[in-house]
């Protein structure tokens, strides 16, 4: 039960779907928290997010309600994260359960969370996408997502040779 | 279907993705259709860090230069260490009269008795300095580390007085170091030693003394902030079973490394914490100790930096050191130099259960992560070793540099060729071969690449120390006019 002073707020999603949710567990998403402060007056419309449907949102919101009350990231550590950024793959306990779903889900999630832009939930999308490929051969990458290869087989030599200075020695 | 990836992911989050991998990896994804291809080498954030993480360096989180710069800083000075394209400056002097030097991230220190000059080289785009400072103590050797803004000094021991001091100071203004609880620490000898060294590695320093007949090795080793004993090592190594310790490294701030001459000698490994040696690295066996036997084993390792350097991009990643050991069998007539990585001793480093054995035989250890080489008729003081990277003298008539690359890879198709500088790549195993020594041959596989370059005409022709950092190398010359020794800065 939410305590009474928090805010509830409705959204849709692009399949009708609605959620009333708790304002700070929705402003894990940048975007919403944008959205309700530019909004000065209380507003009983729900807020509509055209590009997420009902699961993916559902799954967003429980991650966001797990995390609700941990700091945001700011622009600044933001911007030299992603710049200088330990590449490290890592994944708490928890998120590593709730991102264990199917591929088509796990590719959803990602695009929910850079849409509603939720930095967190972006990278323990792609940093899940990252160690299904990590040690694959091209192949198996192909195989894994469904990916035809399109390169001519010159190109592909090509590109082969000029990779083989970075391959294990 | 959309058969090219497109369908899963836009453009930049699969940029965000390939950020997460391994630079193989990542380039294993170049080859797996043309849209990843065009991602992935569209992107100078996936080659920067990929880069950089390929030639053992990280990234100094100073700098404000764009990613592309970066990348392309990065592959100049890949480059320039590949032709050893140098750019010379004028030689700097100092009197020969010196104690101790040394030369830490960039810069060259100098100490005079009770005088310390610090030199810091221009590089390519940067201005040279020079500063004198005087010290209120007679110093006898030091270390420095000035990304912490710390320099250590030994004092000089006063006649029949038992306590030796040595001084926590700033490298920049020499005055007592704010984060240090005892800008003085006093140290009980019974002898004045016969030779000494201080290191610093972060939070440690470690101070080892051989007294007079250099019948033993002592170490202790402090945090320099608090001015607390974290491992006095002085009174465990005079056991004659367990050999005669030699030389002393600090590995890093949880470890350190002791030269033992046994029979065939072993590198100890001791965990600071525990206070316990973990491992003993067992060197190559010999055919007949009585016979031919090992005299000395030294350490040379690299200098620690605890921070990156703010005036610079990019920095050797500080796990990643070559230490050189220079063997020396049988009265000289041998003498090698086994380098190996920082990285895996310190991986010998762990506390083992008490009933493991903690020896390790060379055949187990060695063959795979040294490289043994002759040193020639070169002395111990001449290997300097920086980062990944080892400076020799050349040996012969030509007045040449050696510099050995430890994190050595196959040439990329966009390096260039070498211009000057002759190229030795040894990814397979070298043999030392001294039957009369050693029980089997010495087959060594830690791969390297030699880059070897003719030193300029304004060199003298004696060259027996080359310095080097991150983009110097830095000939000395002892046989300058008068009482002076001679620097000849190089910058990459």
């Amino acid at each position: 039960m939410a305590a009474p002073a928090t805010q509830q707020i409705k959204i849709r999603c692009n399949d009708e779907k609605e959620f009333t949710v708790d304002r700070d567990v929705l402003e894990r998403s940048v975007l919403i928290k944008n959205m309700l402060e530019d909004v000065t007056e209380q507003q009983d419309a729900p807020i509509p997010l055209p590009n997420v449907s009902g699961p993916v949102m559902a799954k967003v919101l429980e991650y966001c309600t797990h995390h609700r009350g941990e700091p945001l990231p700011s622009a600044d550590t933001e911007q030299s994260q992603d710049e200088t950024r330990k590449r490290t793959t890592d994944i708490s306990e928890w998120d590593q359960k709730f991102i264990t779903v199917d591929q088509e889900m796990l590719f959803e999630i990602i695009l929910a969370a850079n849409y509603l832009d939720i930095k967190s939930l972006l990278d323990v999308g792609c940093k899940t996408v990252a160690n299904m490929i990590k040690g694959k051969t091209p192949e198996e990458i192909r195989k894994l997502f469904n990916i035809v290869n399109d390169f001519t087989p010159e190109e592909e030599a090509q590109i082969k040779k000029e990779n083989e200075w970075a391959e294990d020695r | 279907m959309n058969s090219s990836g497109h369908h899963l992911l836009p453009n930049e989050l699969w940029e965000h993705v390939f950020l997460y991998l391994d630079y193989p990896s990542a380039l294993r994804c170049q080859q797996v259709c043309r849209f990843f291809n065009s991602i992935i080498s569209a992107s100078a954030n996936i080659q920067y860090h990929g880069e950089l993480t390929m030639d053992g360096m990280i990234d100094t989180n100073a700098s404000n230069l764009p990613v592309v710069d970066r990348l392309a800083l990065l592959r100049e000075r890949r480059a320039a260490w590949h032709s050893l394209d140098w750019q010379l400056f004028p030689a700097q002097s100092f009197p020969r009269s010196y104690h101790a030097y040394d030369f830490v991230g960039g810069t060259f220190a100098i100490l005079l008795n009770n005088e310390f000059i610090a030199i810091t080289f221009p590089t390519k785009t940067s201005e040279g300095s020079r500063k004198s400072h005087h010290l209120d103590f007679a110093a006898r050797d030091f270390a420095m580390d000035p990304t912490q803004d710390l320099a250590i000094f030994l004092g000089e021991q006063v006649a029949n007085d038992p306590v030796t001091y040595i001084y926590v100071r700033t490298y920049e203004t020499i005055a007592s170091h704010p984060q240090s609880e005892q800008s003085r620490i006093a140290v009980h000898l019974n002898e004045r030693p016969h030779d000494c060294m201080v290191q610093i590695v972060e939070d440690l320093f470690a101070f080892a003394s051989s007294n007079s007949d250099e019948s033993r090795l002592d170490i202790r080793i402090w945090n320099w902030k608090t001015g607390q004993i974290v491992h006095d090592h002085s009174h465990l190594v005079d056991d004659a079973d367990q050999g005669r310790a030699e030389s002393f490294a600090l590995l890093s701030s949880k470890a350190f490394a002791i030269g033992i001459k046994t029979d065939s000698g072993h590198i100890s490994i001791w965990d600071i914490d525990s206070g316990a040696e973990v491992s003993r690295l067992c060197l190559p066996e010999l055919a007949d100790p009585d016979e031919w036997s090992l005299e000395s084993v030294s350490v040379d390792a690299p200098p620690y930096l605890a921070h990156p350097r703010p005036d610079r991009t990019f920095m050797t990643s500080p796990g990643h050191r070559v230490i050189s050991f220079s063997l020396t069998y049988s009265t000289g007539s041998v003498d090698l130099r086994a380098y190996i990585l920082s990285d895996f001793l310190t991986s010998y480093a762990t506390p083992r259960s008490s009933d493991q054995d903690i020896d390790v035989p060379w055949e187990d250890w060695g063959p795979l992560n040294t490289r043994v080489m002759d040193a020639g008729d070169q002395d111990d003081s001449d290997t300097h070793c920086q980062g990944f990277r080892v400076a020799l003298a050349a040996d012969d008539y030509n007045i040449s540099v050696r510099i050995l690359d430890f994190n050595p890879r196959r040439p990329a198709v966009r390096d260039p060729s070498p211009s000057d500088a002759e190229v030795v790549s040894a990814d397979s195993s070298t043999t030392v071969s001294y039957p009369w020594i050693f029980e089997k041959d010495i087959e060594t596989h830690l791969p390297y690449t030699m880059h070897i370059r003719e030193l300029p005409d304004s060199c003298p022709v004696d060259v027996p120390i080359i310095l080097l950092d991150e983009c110097h190398v830095v000939p000395i010359g002892f046989l300058g006019p008068g009482s002076e020794v001679d620097l000849f800065p190089m910058a990459i």
